[in-house]
């Protein structure tokens, strides 16, 4: 299991670092730093001391290791626009956007992950049509105007919620409930699959033959080796959720990292977009970081050699 | 009186989505059997004769669609047709267990042999988890796994597969149960190791007094086992009767067939051809009557298109106009004996 871990976090540091310099090259491919900085009216006394003051005269690499630098240091420069540094601004914002992910990914686990099995088990019934029918219907909405039809229904109607802002925690239920849903279908659906696949194996047949009552085998037998996928998929949707909402946080008015990080492009604001895109290419490793790491608690035939 | 009383036992597995009672598959139709205790009974037969699907049909175990009835099905005077599904569990894995065909796969791979082997025991005993352990190690021994306690925290990935049927026989041990139903257990092994695990149930069966219904398809597997020998073909039992008395005495065509099909080392000539059965298995779709093997058989006449009757003296029966079973020679029994 040591092995194993020390193994996945070397990749997973390999992919950081491959990150940081695709983010760095990006950064300096999109074209001259020194004059998007100095603005349209700067003369090029100005930008070339803009220049100077960046350290953006220096050979490329070197530029690349003094930023690798000051990023391990957290220190990731000021925001152009306003006038704080990018750090602040972004560990103000992303509690907020974790917040709503993790709201948002634990109710589409708690529906789909029930329904797919549900789904599997009544397999060919009506159950099974409508299951499989809403996550069509899922896939298909657009989730803005899923996130509008809620509030029209539970804020605007029935008042039992408030429209938008993220003061309570109650800001957070509609926002949550439209990420969630959009995550729902997919998971749902491999969930389903692979129940239907486990529950023929030959092993459930075995658990079967034991006497054991049909729930134990269920969810002791089938359960966890159809989740072994599912673990994979939700930790890309989760990342997907966090890196993604940009349209439920402007539909709820909801100050996150997506709201950040559109501003910052309007903006031109390159600290603060280059920090984000980081941001959630770390995000990112560190799931697939821990999908690995909860594949191996399921699965001991990646654990056990 | 015997253990497991089976009678007119039929497995019907409907084709199709809006199936007519044209489209029946009469996989297993109209068995009647006993198993004494302490007896191994082997069931041979072809692919596709119904006999996993009888196995299957003893435990309940069947597919979704497949449709068992029964006119009588007891297990130690237990009625084990109209049981609800709830009592049935109670029934598997305790008084009776089974032991399949594929080891690679029969185990989870998620959990470790110890939870695997003492799940049974906590199942239908008052054990404690770790009483179950130690019991699971014993186990292990019994069956011929060395460092049993190291076992126990193995996976099955760990396992060959030898090991790993090992393994299966003994989670069908845990309860002691009065019937083992084995189906194929050693198909899927290298020849030495089937070897050691068909010694290995047999030596079980003998100390404990098993009953064991032994299902498959190699005759020279059933000639160094059986107590008895139920044949099937095409869904039905043609012919049943003492191992010694079917090798030495077989009444039913299709018997002889498959008896033929053997080679025997010493008599059989290298390079000669092998005794075969011509033509096809009847399908079993639709309503079934006559004799299934007619078709293939050099003795058939009209009458084998009607119902045949089965033909029973001193528990030997075949289901042929032409048997006439008699006591093996004496000659006979007494080279085998020795």
């Amino acid at each position: 299991m040591l092995g194993f871990l020390l193994r996945r976090l070397g990749i997973a540091i390999c992919v950081a670092i491959t990150v940081s310099v695709i983010s760095f090259s990006l950064l300096h491919l999109s074209g001259d730093l020194a004059t998007a900085i100095g603005g349209p009216e700067a003369t090029s006394e100005q930008i070339e001391q803009i220049r100077v003051q960046y350290g953006l005269n220096k050979p490329l690499p070197t530029q690349y290791f003094n930023w690798l630098g000051d990023l391990l240091r957290l220190d990731l420069g000021d925001s152009f626009f306003f006038q704080e540094s990018v750090y602040n601004l972004v560990a103000s914002r992303l509690p907020i956007t974790l917040g709503l992910g993790a709201m948002a990914l634990a109710i589409a686990l708690l529906v789909a992950i029930p329904l797919g099995v549900l789904a599997a088990v009544k397999r060919d019934t009506w159950i099974d049509r409508l299951a499989l029918s809403i996550a069509v219907l899922g896939q298909a909405m657009p989730s803005f105007w899923f996130a509008l039809m809620l509030i029209v229904v539970f804020a605007v109607t029935l008042k039992w919620l408030p429209v938008s802002g993220n003061s309570t925690m109650l800001h957070f239920v509609m926002p949550a409930i439209a990420l969630g849903y959009y995550a729902t279908p997919a998971i749902m659906r491999l969930t389903r699959a692979g129940m239907l696949d486990v529950l023929s194996s030959d092993y459930i047949r075995t658990a079967r033959a034991k006497g054991l009552r049909p729930a134990r085998v269920l969810f002791k037998h089938a359960l966890r080796n159809a989740l072994i996928p599912v673990v994979a998929l939700a930790a890309v949707e989760f990342g997907f959720m966090l890196g993604g909402s940009v349209v439920i946080e402007t539909v709820f008015s909801l100050q996150g990292i997506g709201q950040l990080a559109w501003d910052a492009i309007a903006r031109d604001d390159f600290p603060v977009v280059q920090a984000v895109v980081l941001l959630i290419a770390v995000i990112y490793i560190i799931l697939t970081l821990l999908a690995d790491v909860l594949n191996a608690l399921l699965d001991p035939r990646i654990r056990v050699r | 009186m015997a253990l497991l009383h089976v009678e007119n036992l039929r497995v019907d597995i409907p084709m199709g989505n809006s199936p007519t009672p044209d489209d029946l598959l009469h996989a297993v139709r109209g068995l009647n059997f006993e198993v004494e205790r302490g007896e191994m009974l082997c069931i041979v037969g072809e692919s596709g004769c119904g006999k996993s699907l009888t196995s299957l049909a003893l435990m309940d175990l069947l597919p979704r669609k497949a449709q068992r009835t029964a006119s009588r099905l007891t297990l130690d005077g237990i009625d084990m047709i109209g049981q609800s599904e709830r009592h049935m569990c109670d029934l598997r894995g305790n008084r009776l267990a089974m032991i399949f065909q594929e080891p690679m796969t029969s185990l989870n791979p998620a959990y470790s042999i110890g939870d695997q082997l003492s799940e049974v025991l906590t199942r239908h005993r008052k054990v404690s988890r770790k009483d179950a352990l130690v019991r699971a190690g014993q186990m292990l021994e019994k069956v011929g796994i060395s460092n049993a306690t190291e076992r126990l925290r193995q996976y099955p990935h760990q396992l060959s597969g030898g090991l790993r049927q090992r393994v299966i026989i003994a989670m069908a041990l845990m309860c002691e149960p009065d019937l083992i139903i084995a189906d194929e257990p050693t198909t899927a092994l290298d020849v030495t190791i089937q070897a050691q695990i068909l010694r290995l149930i047999r030596d079980i069966q003998k100390e404990l007094g098993l009953a064991v219904i032994f299902i498959t398809h190699d005759l020279g597997l059933v000639a160094r086992i059986a107590d008895r020998v139920a044949v099937m073909y095409a869904g039905e039992i043609v012919e049943t009767a003492p191992a010694l008395q079917l090798f030495e005495n077989p009444q039913h065509p299709y018997t002889r067939g498959l008896l033929a099909s053997i080679p025997i080392p010493g008599q059989t000539k290298p390079g000669a051809a092998l005794g075969s059965i011509p033509g096809l298995v009847p399908s079993l779709v639709g309503e079934q009557q006559g004799c299934a093997f007619r078709n293939r058989c050099g003795q058939a006449i009209p009458a084998c298109a009607q119902d045949v009757p089965e033909v029973e003296q001193d528990g030997h029966m075949a289901r042929c106009l032409f048997a006439a079973p008699a006591p093996a020679p004496i000659r006979l029994q007494e080279r085998a004996r020795s």
